[in-house]
């Protein structure tokens, strides 16, 4: 889901939201105030052990008492919150990571929690979390550029994966999830029953063997290593003495590799005393750092830089900001989109015009079509890469874009924000939607029709550059009774454009009700 | 030099502290009633030495005999010197009351009257009273030993009767002739120690063990009574409540005492002119060795003089009182909140009125903006209004979360009562951490305004009770300083449980960070001095005990660091040793109000950290308790704290220099006019403060509240 539309909007008193994390060891919460003028300031940061990985990543489900345990803690957290008098869903998201993700019984977790505690847990997918790490270091490219200016790894350890994202300058370069992860790691040491002293060896070959197989990250150098998470943000206070403020701070690698070794050699209790930690957090700590410091290893630096951000703070400002994405995250999705498109070698110049056509018309048809900026996006992205399916073959085009898209990776978009970007640009030619179509028939209502709209949109951009020539530049949208006229301002012929128009708009005219021309210039009355 | 010299016995120390105290009561410029009171203090400070620590030492001794001290002592090395050093300390306590502030108070009217100078009126009345008030409230127990002796609590004073046994008592009447037999007859708690008798002027009584021993006959008829003398027995506390021991220790003594019915004396009183045989008997049925026997000269419970030391006939024997100033940034009329908004204040009590703390409770509680208050108590007072506070805010809607601590030593029955009503009135109550006192002061309101939700603390060195607040010299911070507020609300849900400790920016927090806060914090300044750079350290605290502090010191002191440390209490540290802390000064204030501020400051290259705490430089402080430091950040406040502090360098009256061979020496003004005692001092700091105040509204006089002073 890109966001929800019901967002808190800019108002003129401050308003409190709150961000609840179910992760794979722990259940968090922030709660943060937004003033008047968007600013955000932290009203407070809750933490509770309780491990959902644990159950998860071993046996595959979430079993009874764990979720017990988590209903446990979200009713503290939500009478916290009615103390805050925080009860409109809007000023709540609750999200799962990992640990829920992979459960079997995810749904039904979802559903006990709901009932139990009245949280609503948004499904939260892997390219959102990308989405929101890359939005936490955003300000860090504004305050320190310099770190920003070659190639860059950015990477956040949890319990269950790890996100890596790699940046061409402030670009997103590529951007994945590896199935590893503090917890999963320590796990997988009590499923061997493996002595602690081979742990590191353990740990380090698993490590080893899952960047291997990412071929995209397997021989990357990077010049700056960026990382986030509670454990590396731990090491980072206590090497520099001193509160990671805004500032990166940097940990050389060989004070890491210090430490890492030395929390290794710990039995978690001792860990957990000398650091005053959790016991479960102390369990992860050693493994969770050494993720840090072997990707930065493979990845060549000889230092990594420590962000202040996490995935609740992020969350909060994706909260202030409202529907729409920063502009920083739009354009690297949309970067996203032209790399994939251009993967299947698909016609750029016709793609980047049927979007700004698209948009435009979106745009300018807001009371027609009375869809919010979410499905804008989605436009976006859908005339990007609506003709993806060429790559695969010519007929049917249409149909391999839907399925190419699926199964792709777009920077920050998550799964269900992907279909509905596939269905689009599925629609921009031939069958209308229809019930027996599959994917389309299992939306909810409301996705349905957007879907609808946007595809007749597309039909009606991707019409407009008929020739191939992006001649209509400029146009104006004129809504008399039920016409809608399209007003080409530039002297260019139009003709053949005209004539492709008048074949795509049987779609558009059924979910409008209304007709649709496209006029050139010289025709205006 | 051999490690164990590197530090002062712990136990020995506060026996010292103690003997300052008592030297208050010598002291011919105290006032006369005041240096009653002080003799008083000695002896209840005396009764929970014996219970606490040497009941501790005593276990230790069975448990760990060969175990040596930081001082190098083992335990029965420890109890012979406090039993050695406790006895030089009676003999100066009945020296000061029988040779001294006798004839003092007697001079003044007050008269202890001995049985055999009553005068007719006074026998008459006597007689009257035992009649009438006394006889029906005691109850001899015949005794014959260590079987059927009887738990007496609390260490209450008791008479035993040694009696010539008739034939007819006897079993079977076989009895030898010389047969003996013993009596006692607890003192009551319903009956006054001291009875006072009529007299044309001044005040004259007699003490109840006096009086008690003229009517030993009507107790037992028909029997000849050969001796009598009051006794004392002391025995150990439950220590495994207190977390004084260490862990390992403390684990072994649970063990221990499961499997014990009955503490054990440590400590056995009597008169030291009881006769050989009711001593060799008390000995006997106590089961105590010769080594618990005080024998003491004159009256035994001291304590007692509490009572004398309050008379209120006689006032003027007292100090000249030293009323507190109202805080002229809080007055009656002012809303608190916007006061504190508009800048951090700090307030010294007791010169400076309570009261604040108090208001800032009750406003809360009646602020219709007021969302939740969250607040720490772990000693209140009788009736306290701040208790009355929270249960008002409870019932005006608001969420309120108390962490009551019901483990203060010796309070836990009063604490329950109204921990219970607290409850009943719809109080989140948390009773503490487990395995951990809570001993921070806080006090958190959360108040929704225009701006947003906003916090506003209290934080202090001393308990949230106004009775002691007007006895003890403690700190107050107001503020809303957001960081803090985010800090402390992570302190609170840390102890209650809701969350895993938060990392904390400004606060330290025991037992998570505060320790490491400190030690950085004096390293910083060890690694300063190496530079050739400023290095001060200036502590002010009740206690210095701790090991890994008083090294850190140490290190401090050889690097150069200038180290002073006002210490009202125990301290392990051995100052101005020649290589190991010649750079370190120890003085400690002993006076009218009990020293209670912990205050730390260090230089910092010039920032001056300046913290308040409620915590001392102890193991349990630091590890088994949590506790609170609070930095100072507002210029004005910092900068009065700081003068606050240098003011307890300067005294010369009540104040006493710690020597590197552990002793004390009284500091001596130069001449009358060169005096300079340091509560005077504050006083009238805290008067120019509200005199300074330029604002009209200084004209307006604020009524003394009840139960506030």
């Amino acid at each position: 889901m890109l966001a929800k539309s019901t967002y808190p909007e800019k108002s003129s008193k401050p308003q409190i939201v709150a961000v609840v994390d179910i992760g794979a060891t722990s259940l968090r919460m922030q709660v943060a105030q937004i003033n008047v003028d968007g600013e955000v300031e932290k009203l407070e940061s809750l933490s509770q052990a309780v491990s959902i990985g644990k159950a998860s990543f071993i046996k595959g489900y979430i079993d009874r008492q764990t979720i017990e345990d988590c209903i446990h803690v979200l009713k503290t957290y939500r009478q916290r919150l009615d103390e805050y008098g925080v009860t409109d869903e809007s000023q709540i998201r609750v999200v799962a990571t990992s640990g829920v993700r992979e459960a079997s019984n995810r749904l039904a977790f979802q559903d006990r929690v709901y009932v139990a505690t009245g949280f609503d847990i948004e499904p939260f997918d892997l390219a959102e979390l990308h989405r929101v790490t890359y939005l936490g270091v955003l300000p860090y490219f504004k305050r320190q550029p310099e770190y920003f200016t070659e190639r860059t790894a950015i990477c956040e350890v949890g319990g269950g994966t790890t996100e890596l994202i790699l940046l061409d300058g402030p670009d997103v370069d590529f951007s994945a999830t590896l199935r590893l992860g503090a917890l999963r790691l320590r796990k997988m040491l009590d499923a061997y029953d493996a002595p602690a002293e081979t742990a590191r060896h353990l740990f380090e070959s698993q490590i080893g063997k899952i960047i291997s197989q990412r071929h995209a990250i397997a021989d990357q150098t990077v010049q700056q290593f960026v990382s986030m998470g509670s454990e590396i943000r731990f090491v980072a206070n206590e090497l520099s003495g001193a509160a990671i403020g805004d500032e990166l701070i940097e940990v050389p690698l060989s004070k890491l590799e210090d430490t890492t070794s030395k929390v290794l050699g710990m039995p978690a209790n001792r860990i957990a005393n000398t650091f005053h930690m959790a016991l479960p957090d102390a369990q992860t700590f050693g493994p969770a750092l050494l993720i840090h410091l072997n990707l930065a290893k493979s990845m060549g630096v000889e230092r990594i830089m420590v962000a202040n951000v996490n995935l609740r703070d992020s969350l909060v400002k994706e909260m202030v900001s409202g529907q729409s994405w920063s502009d920083a995250i739009q354009s690297q999705i949309v970067r996203s989109a032209i790399q994939l498109g251009r993967k299947f070698d698909f016609d750029e110049d016709h793609a980047l015009y049927v979007s700004e056509v698209a948009l435009k018309l979106f745009d300018q048809l807001l009371e027609q079509h009375q869809l919010g900026l979410r499905m804008r996006s989605i436009l976006r992205l859908a005339s990007i890469l609506h003709e993806i399916g060429r790559f695969v073959n010519s007929s049917g085009f249409h149909k391999h874009t839907l399925y190419l898209l699926r199964n792709s990776e777009l920077f920050g978009i998550g799964e269900s924000d992907l279909k509905l970007v596939a269905l689009v640009a599925r629609y921009h030619r031939r069958a209308a939607p229809q019930p027996s179509h599959d994917v389309y028939s299992r939306l909810g209502r409301r996705d349905r029709v957007a879907v609808t709209k946007l595809a007749a949109i597309l039909r009606i951009a991707n019409a407009m550059d008929e020739g191939r020539t992006q001649k209509v530049h400029d146009f104006e949208c004129k809504v008399v009774a039920d016409r809608v006229q399209v007003l080409g301002n530039d002297a260019a012929d139009i003709s053949l454009e005209q004539m492709a128009v008048s074949n795509a708009r049987k779609l558009f005219e059924e979910i409008y009700g209304v007709r649709l021309f496209l006029q050139p210039a010289e025709v205006q009355s | 030099m051999k490690a164990h010299r590197k530090y002062i016995n712990r136990e020995l120390s506060w026996l010292e502290f103690n003997q300052r105290v008592l030297q208050q009561a010598c002291w011919k410029s105290t006032p006369l009633l005041e240096r009653v009171k002080f003799l008083a203090i000695t002896a209840s400070n005396l009764d929970e030495f014996f219970m606490v620590r040497v009941g501790g030492l005593k276990m230790e001794n069975k448990l760990n005999p060969a175990k040596v001290d930081n001082s190098g002592m083992t335990p029965l090395q420890q109890l012979e010197a406090v039993r050695e050093r406790v006895q030089q300390m009676n003999a100066d306590q009945s020296e000061c009351l029988l040779d001294n502030l006798e004839s003092s108070l007697a001079e003044e009217g007050i008269v202890r009257v001995r049985p055999d100078e009553l005068n007719q009126t006074q026998r008459e009345h006597v007689n009257e009273y035992f009649t009438q008030e006394m006889e029906a409230a005691l109850a001899p127990i015949s005794v014959t030993g260590a079987d059927d002796f009887p738990f007496l609590r609390g260490a209450r004073l008791c008479l035993c009767v040694r009696l010539k046994s008739n034939a007819a008592d006897v079993l079977g009447g076989q009895a030898e002739e010389s047969l003996e037999r013993f009596a006692l007859i607890p003192m009551s708690n319903a009956i006054p120690r001291m009875i006072s008798l009529p007299s044309e002027s001044g005040f004259q009584y007699m003490l109840v063990e006096d009086l008690v021993g003229l009517f030993l006959h009507k107790f037992f008829e028909g029997q000849e009574v050969l001796g009598y003398s009051p006794f004392r027995v002391t025995r150990s506390a439950d220590v495994s409540l207190d977390e004084d021991g260490d862990r390992d220790f403390l684990a072994e003594m649970q063990d221990m005492l499961d499997n014990r019915t009955r503490a054990e004396c440590v400590r056995l009183e009597i008169q030291n002119d009881a006769s050989p045989e009711i001593r060799q008997f008390l000995l006997e049925a106590n089961e105590a060795a010769g080594n618990e026997l005080y024998a003491i000269r004159g009256p035994l419970d001291l304590s007692a003089y509490f009572f004398i030391s309050g008379l209120a006939k006689f006032q003027h024997l007292k100090d000249e009182p030293w009323p507190a100033h109202p805080c002229p940034d809080f007055a009656l009329e002012d809303d608190m909140f916007e006061v504190i908004s508009a800048g951090d204040r700090l307030l010294s009590h007791p010169y400076q009125h309570y009261d604040p703390v108090v208001r800032f409770v009750q406003n809360a509680a009646d602020d219709p903006d007021v969302i939740a208050i969250k607040q720490t108590l772990y000693r209140t007072a009788r009736d306290s209004q701040i208790v009355n506070a929270l249960v008002d805010a409870a019932e005006n809607g608001k969420h309120v979360t108390a962490i009551v601590e019901l483990k203060a030593r010796f309070d836990e029955a009063r604490n329950i009562q109204w921990a219970k009503r607290l409850e009943r009135a719809g109080v989140d109550v948390i009773y503490g951490v487990r395995g951990l006192k809570t001993h921070a002061k806080m006090c958190v309101v959360v108040r929704r305004e225009a701006g947003g939700v906003k916090r506003y603390m209290h934080f202090g060195t001393g308990n949230y009770n106004e009775s002691t607040a007007a006895l003890y010299s403690d700190i107050s911070l107001f503020t809303c300083d957001p960081q803090l507020g985010v800090d402390v609300i992570h302190a609170f849900n840390a102890v209650t449980g809701l969350s895993v400790p938060q990392r904390l920016e400004k606060l330290s927090l025991a037992p998570v960070n505060l320790r490491e806060r400190l030690l950085e914090l004096i390293h910083f300044e060890t690694e300063n001095a190496k530079r050739d750079l400023p290095a001060v350290i200036t502590l002010k605290c009740n206690s210095l005990v701790d090991l890994e502090m008083i090294n850190a010191l140490y290190e401090a002191s050889q690097a150069g660091v200038k180290v002073r440390l006002n210490v009202r209490g125990i301290c392990c540290l051995r100052p101005g040793v020649k290589g190991l802390s010649k750079n370190i000064k120890v003085v400690s204030v002993v006076d009218r109000y009990l020293e209670h501020a912990r205050i730390y400051h260090f230089h910092q290259g010039g920032d001056q950290a300046i913290m308040i705490a409620s915590a001392d430089i102890m193991p349990r402080n630091l590890d088994r308790r949590v506790e609170l430091m609070v930095p100072l950040d507002d210029g004005e406040c910092k900068n009065r704290l700081l003068k606050i502090l240098e003011t307890y360098f300067d005294g010369n009256v009540a104040a006493w220099d710690l020597d590197s061979d552990g002793e004390f020496t009284r500091r001596k003004p130069k001449s009358k006019k060169k005096k300079f005692r340091v509560q005077e001092a504050l006083y009238l700091e805290s008067n120019e403060v509200f005199s300074a105040h330029t604002n009209p509204r200084t004209t307006v006089f604020q009524a003394h509240r009840g139960g506030a002073s």
